[in-house]
């Protein structure tokens, strides 16, 4: 049939309309609609699009889970969760109108008949809203239920209905290479891979999608964004949380699985790809998927494992992990890595990437800092430039987004003597706008079908294989024990001090 | 919001300097500016409704804004800072310098006033002067001139359009969902043929709003389209007829949430939110470029009127 598109060309009253929003009609369809993550991000995100008049006029919502359910008893638990966990206060009118384009369906994930269920009222809802058969589907459920639910999609023609269809499916996108691979061969009996959105919410947030535009807007940086002047990158991504209370999921994960595979590698693959020739999903993805097919795989001399033990974090004292609530206590799962990374690239060639990450470190802090290679030569007296220390600059992703550099000045004194100084620009200084939740952000994509933010395959893929020798290599042996609130164990400074380097203070 | 007490100056010299302290009182902490606002206030009645607007604006926009009014005398300006505490410890500042002076100095005070490179917008609050008079003055040093149509007329936006400053419409601004509600109902392939058919359009509004949607419609489809009007406070139903079939949008007084029907199309809830003054505002200084749909709407709406 022929679908509605809000295009200039066919529709001139378009032209120079809401870049913002999404226009073609859809139904959103939630597997795991009671679930936590449906209750504390997606309604809530749904919610605040609608009231912010960026959804599609014609829209509606359909959940989907085991327990026995009409539309008002869902429309409540909904109400229930915008008041507590909705970035924005309740607008009456508009929860008037949104609560009757949110429906439920209930049924098991292996019950085909509750599917085709689902496809007759999701057809009853299109003659209602004017949905016209498009939909996106978001897997909001454990991934051990993602085959059967796509199988019984696909079984049910639920995959293809009389408009689009899109899936959304969160991490973790399997345990390593050869899961993710078997995870995308179940996805693709039902669905082609354009259909398929892989959700890392890291990238819906504003703040890592600013290192784009950071790099690409501004003529100054990108010139000396090379191993011809940087002299090394390091990111870090440090939490001061313990495992709180997940730890049988922890267990099963480790510090790699949880930040390396998926956030710290896209951070990685945004400070160093090549700029793509548009902002445009399919530019964008294969530039980051390049960067990291040039990046060589974690080994086991480049890295540094460990696991917290007890301390004190910003005042607090607090257990070792092993001591945790639900964690063995002779556990080797790590809790803190930090590596010496390549990238065999022609821009990147021998200018190394440091990266760690932790749990219970002194701060919460995302932050990549490129450090500069000093002047080649500095024509003051050596006194002169005994304190000058090599130019960095800083992005800082989390808290306090900004963007420092530091440079030399000369202090003011009859003779020339320079300083070290560091210029800070606060984003949060410059714009006070309440900033969209990531989930936000990608869920408005997801249904305006804009798949620059979401994960490929190969690029899925790819992190795998750059993870997976290291995985190998940790099952045996023992992480280093480090002390709650500092920054990992001593092996992780002297990975870095052997090159000549030191880690920098966040 | 963190006020810092008003500095009263009688030499435009000391202003700066004066902003600085602001600073040095505050955190300390390099602040950004992301443009100037000189804003035309001819009463305190104006004058106090500039001080509210920029209460609401002045933390998502770092600004300077110079608020100026016509007086006798010399030139006197009070100076002061208004900070907002955003996440973490970082604050966002905008800076205020209401000033007063003869007609004829205005203008050059101002000038010596504006943050230097950055974007500058001039709103004026008022009907648009036959003559243009000072408002000229102050459009001559903006990019961007904000006006109202809605308490002016759409000849006098036109005239101002005639500057060198690019013109933003606050009504045309407040239009926008019902201009995105109008779009939306084309979409559909089926109905998209119906526009080659759209001969009225029947708007309960403010003339000079209906007005203006009659002349986007006729300007976007090359053809014109003629305008039947109810005058209410607000925009709350827009028909469009296309022959035979009719098109509405219509939006209850008072409410947020409207619903748009018509031939072939589902009747669906449509969010239509009245925009307060702020918010408009707020919109109207992130409009960095010129708005050619605008311009052209404007052009036909005012065409048809001659
Ligand atoms: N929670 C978070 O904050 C978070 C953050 C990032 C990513 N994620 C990811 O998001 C996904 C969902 O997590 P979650 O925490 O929301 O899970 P959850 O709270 O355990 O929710 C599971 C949902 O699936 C439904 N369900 C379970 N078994 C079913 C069956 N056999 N048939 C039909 N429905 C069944 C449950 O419905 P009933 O209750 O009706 O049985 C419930 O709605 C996971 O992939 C997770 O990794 C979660």
């Amino acid at each position: 049939m022929a679908q509605v598109v809000s295009d200039p060309k066919t529709n001139p009253l378009r032209v120079g309309l809401r870049a913002g929003g999404a226009t073609v009609p859809a139904v959103f369809v939630i597997f795991g609609a009671t679930g936590d993550l449906a209750h504390r991000k997606l309604l809530p995100a749904i919610y605040n699009l609608g009231a912010r008049g960026l959804l599609p006029n014609r829209f509606a919502v359909v959940g989907y889970a085991r327990s026995e359910m009409t539309d008002d008893e869902y429309r409540e638990q909904a109400r229930a969760s915008l008041e507590r966990f909705s970035r924005t206060q309740i607008d009456e009118s508009y929860w008037t109108a949104f609560a009757d384009s949110l429906h439920y369906v209930s049924g098991a994930f292996d019950d085909q008949e509750a599917f085709r269920a689902l496809g007759e009222r999701l057809a009853r809802i299109d003659a209602g809203h004017g949905t016209e058969g498009n939909r996106v589907y978001y897997l909001s459920t454990p991934a051990s239920f993602f085959p059967v639910i796509v199988d019984n999609m696909g079984q049910t023609g639920l995959n293809d209905p009389a408009g689009f269809a899109r899936v959304v499916i969160e991490k973790p996108f399997g345990h390593d290479l050869e899961t993710a691979r078997e995870l995308a061969e179940t996805v693709h009996r039902s669905f082609q891979e354009r259909q398929i959105y892989r959700i890392d919410h890291y990238l819906g947030k504003e703040t890592v999608q600013n290192i784009f535009v950071f790099r690409f807007a501004n003529a100054i940086f990108e010139p000396v964004w090379t191993n011809r002047y940087v002299d090394h990158v390091q990111i870090t991504v440090a939490e001061s949380l313990g495992v709180e209370h997940r730890a049988a999921f922890y267990e099963e994960t480790g510090v790699v699985r949880d930040i390396v595979q998926n956030h710290l590698l896209q951070v990685l693959a945004l400070v160093a790809m090549e700029p793509p020739a548009a902002f445009e999903a399919d530019a964008v993805r294969d530039e980051k998927t390049k960067v990291l097919r040039a990046t060589r795989p974690l080994s086991f001399e480049n890295t540094v494992r460990g696991q917290y033990g007890s301390g004190f974090v910003a005042g607090e004292e607090v257990p070792a992990y092993a001591q945790e609530e639900g964690v063995p206590a002779d556990s080797n799962t790590p809790t803190f890595i930090a590596a010496r990374m390549e990238i065999d690239n022609w821009r990147w060639a021998g200018t190394p990437f440091y990266i760690r990450t932790g749990k219970r470190m002194p701060k919460r802090v995302t932050e990549v800092a490129v450090q500069f290679k000093r002047v080649p030569h500095l024509p003051f007296t050596m006194g002169a430039a005994e304190h000058l220390e090599a130019n960095s600059l800083v992005l800082r992703i989390q808290p306090d987004e900004g963007i420092s550099l530091r440079f030399g000045a000369k202090a003011p004194s009859p003779t020339v003597a320079i300083s070290t100084v560091n210029m800070d620009f606060l984003y949060g200084s410059a714009f006070l706008h309440d900033v969209p939740e990531a989930y936000e952000t990608l869920i408005l994509d997801a249904i305006r079908g804009d798949r620059t933010l979401f994960t490929p395959q190969d690029g899925v893929e790819r992190s795998w294989e750059i993870c997976d020798p290291l995985l190998e290599q940790w099952r045996s042996g023992t992480p280093q024990v480090y002390a709650s609130g500092s920054w990992g164990p001593e092996a992780a400074f002297e990975l870095i001090t052997r090159d000549g380097r030191r880690w920098r203070r966040p | 919001m963190i006020a810092n007490p008003p500095v009263e100056l009688t030499d435009l010299a000391q202003v700066e300097r004066a902003l600085a302290a602001d600073r040095e009182r505050g955190t300390g902490s390099v602040r950004a500016t992301t443009l100037n606002l000189v804003v035309y206030a001819p009463t305190a009645q104006d004058v106090s409704f500039t001080q509210r607007a920029l209460e609401r604006i002045g933390g998502s926009r770092p600004l300077r804004a110079i608020v100026a009014t016509a007086g006798s005398g010399g030139v006197r300006a009070t100076v002061s800072t208004s900070c907002w505490l955003g996440s973490g410890m970082q604050q966002v500042c905008s800076e205020q310098i209401f000033l007063t002076a003869r007609a004829d100095a205005l203008p050059s005070a101002v000038l010596s006033l504006l943050v230097t490179d950055l974007p500058t917008f001039a709103w004026w609050q008022g009907p648009i002067p036959e003559g243009l008079g000072v408002l000229a003055d102050l459009a001559r040093l903006s990019s961007f001139t904000v006006v109202d149509s809605n308490i002016s007329s759409l000849e006098g936006v036109a005239r101002v359009g005639g500057l060198d400053s690019w013109v933003t419409d606050l009504a045309w601004l407040r239009l926008e969902p019902w201009r995105e509600a109008v779009a939306s109902v084309f979409d559909r392939p089926a109905a998209a043929a119906a526009l080659a058919e759209v001969r009225t359009a029947c708007v309960e509004g403010p003339i000079n709003e209906a007005r203006l949607l009659a002349g986007w419609l006729s300007s976007r489809l090359g053809r014109d389209v003629e305008l039947q009007h109810d005058e209410r406070t607000h925009v709350e139903r827009v028909a469009v007829r296309c022959g035979g079939p009719e098109y509405v949008i219509e939006r209850p007084a008072g409410g947020h949430v409207g619903r748009a029907y018509g031939e072939g199309t589902t009747e669906h809830p449509i969010v239509l939110p009245i925009l307060d003054a702020s918010t408009l505002l707020g919109r109207a200084l992130d409009i960095r470029a010129a708005d050619e749909v605008f311009e052209a709407a404007l052009a036909s709406a005012v065409g048809r009127a001659a």
